[in-house]
């Protein structure tokens, strides 16, 4: 019967929009945490992992060897890659693709790598125009490399 | 015998080592320098086990049971004791397991995972050692090298060809060799297996792929008529290297060079990929729908025109026994008898009296039993090498071995005595007086020289009435890989399917060839380098009116004097089986799949001959069909008699008496195997005549 009473009276007196309505009030005057995307962006983690690169040696050599051990570890095999020798006797790629759809960006592939070829960089805003442009090859994953090295060697600097 | 390993109780037998017990009983002991086929020099020290009342942890290898022994593999002695050993053997060796070949299947990297420390405690530096380019097959990594020496004792030992050294002491210590290129045996690939790293690995495989990558498909040697079991790895569809599949009464763990590396002549780029037929004077492609009609038609046409007699149909022996099934259902079905498959023979008045097929008269392990082995027309080094280890092992088991060839070659095992015959003069060789037999057993073993000779009927007669003479079993070592099947299925012009005599006896290959018939039809052979002359076969297929070539590989004079060339399988993509030259039937699965426009050779076969309402097959129809026809066959004749042979004279300048062969250039998917090319290329410029003095000058390095 009591209970009753009370709801009666709260539903009467409005008590539940009032209570609304005062976090509305509080939350006008704080400052804003919304954000403009394309103009204004979150802070990022440095062990943030988007889009993948591979990297060079300062002398501009590829560092990929073609062990396959990124190949192997991938849960989602994303990761195909052939190898040859050079013709100065080392071990080369010739291909080295990623399928973004298949990847789950785990990063087992960077954690693989004995050489700190393959790396997964903060980029997390690409497009396709068409489903073959998924899978990227080698010279493109060389071409981030070489934009982002800078990027990656300050995040390589800070998680240390 | 009884002894206790881990605390339990096994019975053993006197003469075992520890190591060998505890194979048989499946216990796991590491072990980088012990290797069953090799001596034992326990280096590696990597085997050390603790055993009850002896103070230091011993080696297992090394070490014989005895009555009672306590043997610890897992105490914590015995832990302590493998995990410094493993300590030592890494202390050298570089981390670059990436981009070595071996990772996945080596065995230094299972074991100092199982048995090794977690980290290194090493801060200085690490030993480099420069590499040779000591072989065209074998690529080297020497500073991988652990020094376990099994590549140096395999050259002792087993091959018999010292090739690979140990050089130096101490932190100096390297495996080398004097001169560069230089290591060129025809087992040498067997080192590539024995390493236990990827100090010596696979040259051609080198950098394609990963271990952990590769299929695993067994097969058969395609090469010679041991028989040898090879396990091919594949990756994308492709073949990328090959290795023995143990087989203890065949090939052991061994395996020839031609064995492992002649599958790189199926992706030789004169491989045909597409039927052609000829138009108005040129080759044209065809689809394949059409083709089993075209050849049936063709062929029933030419039956027609010019009479049963009159068309040649010529097989390899290295065709497959279903392939050879087929080839014989088909024309024998049709009338045919001009059936051969001893293309490179020129004389046949033996082949009345010859064996039901040729053996070798005892099983490949038995070789040893054998007091005498008389070795005639045949260079066990160069022609079977994979025989030439048994032979080896036997000649240190007091068997003699008596060559007699009509070239001088060298074997790699010792001979009692080496002769040089001529094709006319065999009997004078054939003499007690000549031969100094040991008491025992005798076993004559005729080779494909004898095969290839024009006075062939005449040295088969000699040499069964000297074994009938000194009371000894005859056997033979074929010139292609199913000669056997050749001739058991009734490839042969006088023969039916099972060995039985036929009713009319065709034309042989050398009368086919010989008498220029308005037809002929090649299965699987080479016309430039498959027969006993390369000049006739040219003057026969230019003068016939239609040929049909059923080949993998277009060669200039197929171009030239081709009617219809048929696409067909290599042993690698078809289903097939081999008959050794002990008897023993091996069947194999198609190890890749074949390119589109390319089917199985059976398979074409099958419907032509169902076209001809000659009957349907399957693949195991006709293994069926073939193992009914061979039921009952004993391979071990005791004495073969072909004293009776009715011989015609010999005539010298009959063809030319080359009867030598390269031993790789046997058949022709060898021919065709770039690595084995550059070998044999190689090996011919370093053999001492032709080495000229600058070359020496060059090449001698006496390492520093």
């Amino acid at each position: 019967m009591i209970h009753k009473i009370i709801k009666l009276l709260k539903s009467l007196f409005l008590l539940e929009i009032l209570k609304g309505l005062s976090i509305t009030g509080k939350k006008l005057f704080t400052k804003s945490i919304t954000i403009q995307y394309p103009e204004e962006k979150t802070p990022q983690s440095p062990r943030f992992r988007g889009l993948h690169a591979l990297r060079r040696y300062p002398n501009g050599e590829e560092r990929c060897i073609g062990c396959k051990l990124c190949e192997a570890v991938c849960p989602a095999l994303a990761i195909t890659i052939d190898t040859e020798m050079r013709d100065d006797g080392t071990r080369r790629t010739t291909k080295y693709d990623i399928d973004l759809f298949k990847c789950v960006y785990c990063g087992f592939c960077e954690e693989a790598c004995p050489v700190d070829a393959i790396v997964e960089t903060k980029i997390f805003e690409f497009h396709f125009e068409s489903r073959d442009e998924r899978v990227i090859s080698k010279d493109k994953l060389l071409q981030i490399g070489d934009i982002y090295e800078k990027e990656e060697i300050k995040d390589r600097n800070n998680i240390n | 015998m009884k002894v206790f390993v881990n605390n339990k109780e096994y019975s053993a037998e006197p003469e075992d080592t520890i190591i060998e017990l505890c194979d048989k009983i499946g216990v796991h002991i590491p072990r980088f320098c012990y290797h069953k086929h090799l001596s034992v020099v326990a280096s590696c020290r990597m085997c050390l086990v603790d055993i009850e009342g002896v103070k230091h942890s011993q080696p297992a290898c090394s070490t014989p049971l005895r009555e009672d022994m306590r043997i610890s593999t897992k105490s914590e002695k015995t832990k302590v004791a493998q995990k410094s050993s493993m300590e030592f053997l890494l202390i050298n060796h570089p981390l670059d397991c990436p981009i070595c070949d071996q990772a996945g299947e080596c065995e230094l990297q299972d074991i100092s995972l199982e048995h090794g420390d977690d980290h290194s405690r090493y801060m200085q530096f690490k030993r480099v050692v420069i590499d040779k380019d000591i072989s065209p097959l074998i690529s080297t990594d020497m500073t991988r090298c652990i020094h376990c020496s099994r590549c140096v004792r395999f050259g002792e030992e087993i091959s018999n060809v010292k090739e690979l050294g140990l050089l130096n002491r101490g932190e100096d210590m390297k495996i080398d060799v004097f001169i560069e290129s230089s290591v060129s045996s025809e087992l040498s690939g067997n080192m590539i297996d024995l390493c236990p790293v990827g100090a010596l690995n696979n040259k051609p495989y080198r950098y394609t792929a990963r271990t952990w990558d590769l299929r695993q498909i067994c097969g058969i040697s395609p090469h010679d008529c041991i028989g040898s079991n090879i396990n091919y790895h594949t990756y994308n569809n492709k073949i990328v290297r090959a290795v023995p599949s143990e087989n203890p009464d065949i090939n052991q763990t061994w395996l020839s060079d031609r064995d492992r590396f002649g599958y790189e002549g199926i992706y030789s780029e004169d491989r045909i990929k597409k039927s052609q037929m000829r138009v108005d004077g040129k080759l044209v492609e065809i689809d394949f729908d059409s083709i089993p009609s075209q050849v049936n038609n063709l062929i029933n046409n030419n039956i027609k025109k010019h009479g049963k007699e009159k068309i040649g149909c010529l097989i390899s022996g290295q065709s497959t026994s279903e392939e050879l099934f087929m080839f014989q259902k088909i024309f024998k079905g049709l009338g045919v008898s001009n059936i051969d498959h001893r293309t490179k023979e020129s004389n046949f008045d033996y082949q009345k009296n010859y064996p039901l097929m040729p053996s070798l008269g005892c099983n490949l392990k038995d070789l040893d039993e054998y007091e005498n082995i008389i070795l005639i027309g045949v260079n066990i080094k160069t022609e079977y090498p994979v025989l030439s280890i048994r032979l080896n092992l036997a000649t240190k088991n007091k068997t003699r071995v008596h060559s007699f060839n009509f070239k001088s070659l060298d074997e790699n095992f010792d001979l009692h005595c080496k002769k040089i015959i001529d094709h006319s003069n065999i009997e004078s060789f054939l003499n007690i007086n000549n031969i100094e037999l040991d008491q025992g057993k005798t076993l004559i073993i005729i080779g494909p020289s004898v095969s290839r000779s024009p006075n062939q009927s005449n040295i088969l007669k000699s040499i069964s009435k000297f074994s009938l003479l000194i009371d000894a079993k005859i056997g033979f070592l074929t010139e292609s890989c199913n000669s056997t099947s050749g001739w058991l299925l009734g490839n042969v012009p006088h023969r039916e399917l099972g060995g039985n005599q036929s009713s009319i006896i065709g034309k042989n290959s050398y009368q086919m060839i010989t008498n220029k018939l308005p037809s002929y039809i090649l299965y699987n052979l080479d016309p430039e380098f498959d027969f006993f002359d390369k000049s006739l076969v040219e003057n026969a297929l230019e003068s016939s009116e239609c040929n049909i070539f059923f080949t993998s590989y277009i060669t200039p004079m197929i171009e030239k004097y081709a009617h219809i060339i048929i696409p067909i399988t290599t042993f690698a993509e078809a289903d097939g089986s081999y008959i050794n030259i002990e008897g023993t039937y091996q069947t194999f699965r198609p190890i890749v799949q074949p390119s589109k426009n390319i089917y199985e050779g059976w398979s074409i076969l099958n419907k032509i001959l169902k076209l001809n309402n000659l009957g349907d097959y399957s693949v195991t129809n006709i293994r069926d069909e073939l193992k009914k026809s061979l039921e009952g066959l004993d391979f071990n004749i005791p004495n073969i008699d072909m004293s009776n042979i009715n011989t015609s004279p010999y005539i010298e300048n009959k063809i030319s008496k080359e009867s030598y062969r390269e031993t790789n250039q046997t058949d022709l998917i060898v021919r065709r195997s770039e690595s084995l090319n550059q070998a044999t290329k190689i090996k011919n410029k370093l053999s001492y005549k032709n080495m000229n003095n600058e070359f020496k000058k060059s090449h001698i390095d006496i390492t520093k």
